[in-house]
């Protein structure tokens, strides 16, 4: 579990520089800050500098291996959701190209595509540009 | 995604992976009087229900044949090769980008992830080589070879270039002869899933 404790070690230190990014700014409202488009590759910790409170999105995208009902019992496995969603975001993600099967922080979404690739599916995410 | 596999499907395995297993027509041996399942549902349904099926006290009754179970044995090992080789050619499809829009992030997440999930893989490819040959396994031995499984796919998949219509290679593909072992491979990943919903 390695890995996942540096993902914690991770976020307690983003969460510390957050925190010293605002103060430094006198806490300007990070949400008045320009809003990247998500399909532009942006380099810097863009974390720091806005979004704040813009929730990551977990994306599966489709794929020519995957067995449908694999998927489906790997996404209730994963997130403890019943079958009948489960198997509703599969077609989702079968008949769309993809979908959204979680949100949260950054840790949350990292460990959640951690899990979904520990189960070979093809999983992205990304932050949410609602 | 594509659908499980029939019977029909694998019937051409030649057992082949990385060109080095010997074993030959692992799923011939099948017999309709394999059946000891009597629940009356349709054929296909009792077909794939006999392979793999909830026991009781929280068990999973395996009925392989030996030679599919050879098989299950000698797989693994190549794939355990695979993973911790470092060659990462053919094994893309196991470890996708996280953050397909950023490959600053990727690259980060990849570094703090990769060995733990390689770790994993690897974990559940031992599993299968340990319990190929046995009649009952645990919940959790069960998952261990659904994910091992699942991986020999991807790996296998991601090597022949499938494609989502499941339509056969031309013949005069170089891994012509694998196709008849990824089918099979679907074919028992569904027998699993099925047995575990």
């Amino acid at each position: 579990m390695a890995g996942r404790e540096r993902v914690l070690e991770r976020a307690s230190a983003d969460a510390a520089r957050q925190l010293r990014a605002i103060s430094a700014t006198g806490g300007a409202d990070c949400r008045r800050m320009p809003v990247a488009s998500p399909t532009e590759v942006v380099s810097g910790d863009t974390d720091t500098r806005q979004g704040l409170d813009r929730p990551w999105i977990v994306l599966v995208w489709n794929d020519p291996i995957n067995l449908m009902s694999y998927v489906t019992l790997v996404i209730q496995k994963v997130f403890g959701y019943p079958k009948e969603k489960a198997e509703s975001l599969m077609w989702d993600v079968h008949t769309k190209g993809r979908a959204v099967v979680s949100n949260g922080n950054r840790e949350k979404a990292e460990l959640d595509v951690f899990r979904l690739h520990e189960h070979g599916l093809w999983a992205t995410m990304q932050q949410d540009d609602a | 995604m594509s659908v499980g596999g029939t019977a029909d499907d694998a019937e051409h395995s030649d057992g082949a992976f990385e060109l080095s297993h010997e074993s030959t027509d692992p799923v011939d041996e099948y017999t309709p009087e394999d059946a000891d399942d009597t629940d009356e549902e349709d054929d296909e349904d009792m077909f794939l229900r006999r392979r793999i099926r909830r026991g009781s006290s929280g068990t999973f009754v395996i009925n392989l044949p030996d030679d599919e179970r050879e098989l299950l044995h000698a797989l693994p090992g190549q794939l355990h090769e695979m993973l911790t080789s470092g060659d990462p050619t053919g094994l893309r499809r196991l470890f996708p980008a996280a953050y397909h829009l950023d490959p600053e992030k990727d690259a980060e997440f990849h570094e703090l992830m990769r060995s733990e999930l390689v770790a994993s893989k690897a974990g559940r490819a031992k599993i299968l080589e340990e319990t190929a040959f046995a009649r009952s396994l645990t919940e959790e031995q069960l998952l261990g070879w659904m994910g091992a499984v699942n991986d020999l796919r991807l790996v296998l998949g991601t090597q022949l270039d499938v494609s989502e219509d499941d339509s056969d290679p031309e013949p005069d593909h170089p891994l012509a002869a694998h196709f008849g072992l990824y089918h099979y491979l679907g074919f028992l990943l569904e027998n699993i899933v099925r047995a575990l919903s």
